[in-house]
């Protein structure tokens, strides 16, 4: 059991190159767009993506485990994935830039459904499904356990350590946020936050739309 | 008739370092080069400033710049008649200065993967088929130095003044930006201010100002996550690299660089570019100030309604006689105001430094456009 642990931690460690760095950009500016900026406002958004991709990495598990069979992941899946996450982040930052308070039906239903860390849970979801090659391997080293118990703790194990920077990193997102809503102020911070989650969501929608080309 | 003398005296002054910079740049391996280029940009300088608007001169000046910049790389593109003998091309003159088939001493252009060792975004590579990263640093202090340093002290001494004077890309937008009738409005991004006498005044809101910060966290969130120098967002050999970031930037420079400066006689295209929201930054330091003499100014708004940049507001003037950090510098303000009370300073003293800076931006030009000029004359000398 140890080393099924140790093998996990490892593997995610190894993830904070790659995988974090793809989330954490798309969670950074969540963490400046809080009402009071500071570390643990700044670690909400990175709790609730990582809880989202908990939930991704549980339902892939499952998969595993009932299917016993190496989940295929096509082109299309994931030009999909990337259409989607960039469709909540553009909506997102429309919505915390205050675009959509002349449509006030609209921004009631928004409001209910991505507000507070809503959209880092969505994004996380869809983070947590988007293949990338650490857990690739993770979920190919969890075809060779038997028992869904260890499984879980593999995946709890696998998730926890990859877990680890993407919180640290949007706790100082916040820090950072606070310390410069001091300087330019709050109002402004928020806005650049906001329109940095719109940049990076017309990023993923293209990369998406042109098949992974840009 | 003794102040003009002296006016031309020192005319000739600010001249010879133009002149002796460009011969002494361009000279090699050319002499008869280097000569010819001293004499235009020597006699250019001392007709601007000479000049009494200067604008007159500096606004084709820096749409030559652009037509520099497109000409060069349309003749890599046409010439060589693909695509991909221009990425090649550029890939393999990554580190000097191209001049006619051969690489020289100075290092001084910043070209794509020399920058990418130095800016972040490459700092790690990451190689799927083997599933490693490769943890790169500049190749040696020397690359680093050479790119670092003239990328420090063009942006410490112009700041933003280089979107208004060297940018290759600020020349459509001010070309585009001509006659004096504003067709459309765009009310929506637009926030109006009624001053003393009843005049309505625009200025944009606050949010459009932010656009291009945004734009650059995220292009620098953007960069750590795909492992690509955010820098490079500006490069044609990027743009050339994928038919739909082609057609993207296409897209964007229609909108921003032709259409929206047609149509509202303002400059759209400064107002998203990442590195421009990088000038900004250093505005706070920057050398060469715009402001207003305090005695002089009568709050006609003159300058306001001028600046091609909304960076004249009537509440910034109120506050402390300056334009905000999106100045260029470009000295619109300074030749349409009446009672001649805007002017370029060193700082925040009362010293004069336009006949300077445009001396010190045409050294900068000469140094900046080698690259192009140089591949122009290897493409049709």
């Amino acid at each position: 059991m140890l080393s099924v642990i140790l093998a996990a931690l490892a593997m995610g460690v190894g993830t904070i190159l790659s995988c974090a760095a793809l989330c954490v950009p798309l969670v950074m500016p969540y963490a400046a767009t809080a009402d009071r900026p500071g570390f643990l406002s700044g670690a909400a958004p990175g709790l609730a993506f990582s809880t989202g991709r908990l939930v991704s990495y549980v339902v892939l598990m499952l998969a595993l485990f009932f299917l016993k069979s190496t989940i295929r992941e096509n082109f299309l899946t994931i030009a999909i994935v990337n259409v989607t996450s960039g469709l909540v982040a553009i909506l997102s930052g429309l919505f915390i830039l205050g675009a959509f308070k002349r449509f006030p039906a609209f921004n009631k239903h928004y409001c209910l459904m991505f507000n507070g860390t809503r959209s880092p849970l969505v994004l996380g979801l869809l983070a947590g499904i988007t293949p990338c090659a650490p857990l690739f391997a993770a979920l190919a080293f969890i075809m060779t356990l038997d028992s869904l118990f260890i499984m879980s703790l593999f995946m709890i194990c696998f998730w926890l350590a990859s877990t680890l920077l993407i919180i640290a990193l949007s706790s100082m997102g916040g820090v950072l946020a606070s310390l410069l809503s001091r300087r330019v102020g709050l109002e402004r911070v928020r806005r650049i936050a906001s329109i940095a989650i719109i940049v990076i969501g017309l990023v993923l929608l293209i990369r998406g739309l042109s098949g992974f080309q840009v | 008739m003794l102040s003009r003398f002296r006016s031309k005296i020192l005319a000739l002054l600010l001249t010879l370092p133009v002149a002796g910079f460009a011969l002494w740049w361009y000279s090699h391996p050319l002499p008869w080069f280097g000569v010819l280029m001293a004499f235009i940009s020597g006699s250019f300088t001392f007709l601007i400033i000479n000049a009494k608007r200067k604008m007159s001169l500096q606004r084709p000046l820096f749409i030559g710049l652009f037509g520099v910049f497109l000409g060069t790389i349309l003749s890599v593109v046409y010439i060589d008649n693909n695509t991909a003998a221009f990425l090649d091309w550029a890939h393999r003159h990554t580190i000097a200065y191209y001049r006619i088939g051969e690489t020289v001493r100075s290092t001084v252009f910043p070209c794509t993967l020399t920058l990418s060792q130095v800016f972040l975004g490459r700092a790690a590579n990451y190689f799927p088929s083997t599933g490693s990263w490769l943890v790169s640093f500049p190749s040696s202090l020397h690359a680093f130095l050479l790119i670092l340093i003239p990328f420090t002290v063009t942006t410490l001494l112009f700041g933003r003044s280089i979107c208004g004077w060297i940018c290759p890309f600020g020349g459509l937008p001010e070309a585009m930006v001509t006659g004096n009738k504003s067709r459309w409005s765009l009310n929506f991004l637009k926030k109006k201010s009624v001053v003393e006498d009843k005049k309505e005044i625009e200025g944009l809101q606050d949010w459009v100002k932010d656009v291009k910060y945004g734009v650059l966290l995220a292009s620098l969130l953007l960069a750590v996550s795909l492992a690509f120098p955010a820098v490079c967002l500006l490069c044609p050999v990027f743009w050339l690299s994928s038919l739909p970031v082609f057609w993207v930037i296409i897209g964007l420079m229609v909108v921003f660089a032709l259409i929206l400066p047609f149509m509202t006689k303002k400059r759209w295209w400064c107002q998203i570019c990442p590195l421009g929201a990088l000038f900004a930054m250093t505005d706070k330091i920057s050398i060469f100030r715009v402001h207003m003499d305090k005695k002089k100014c009568d709050r006609c708004m003159d300058c306001v309604y001028e600046c091609r940049m909304y960076a004249l507001t009537p509440e910034g003037l109120d506050k402390d006689l300056k334009p905000d950090e999106d100045c260029i510098r470009c000295g619109r303000c300074i030749e349409v105001c009446p009672e001649k009370a805007a002017d370029l300073y060193f700082f925040n003293t009362s010293v004069k430094a336009r006949n300077i800076f445009i001396s010190l931006t045409m050294v900068a030009i000469l140094a900046w456009y080698t690259w192009f000029i140089f591949i122009l004359l290897g493409k049709f000398g």
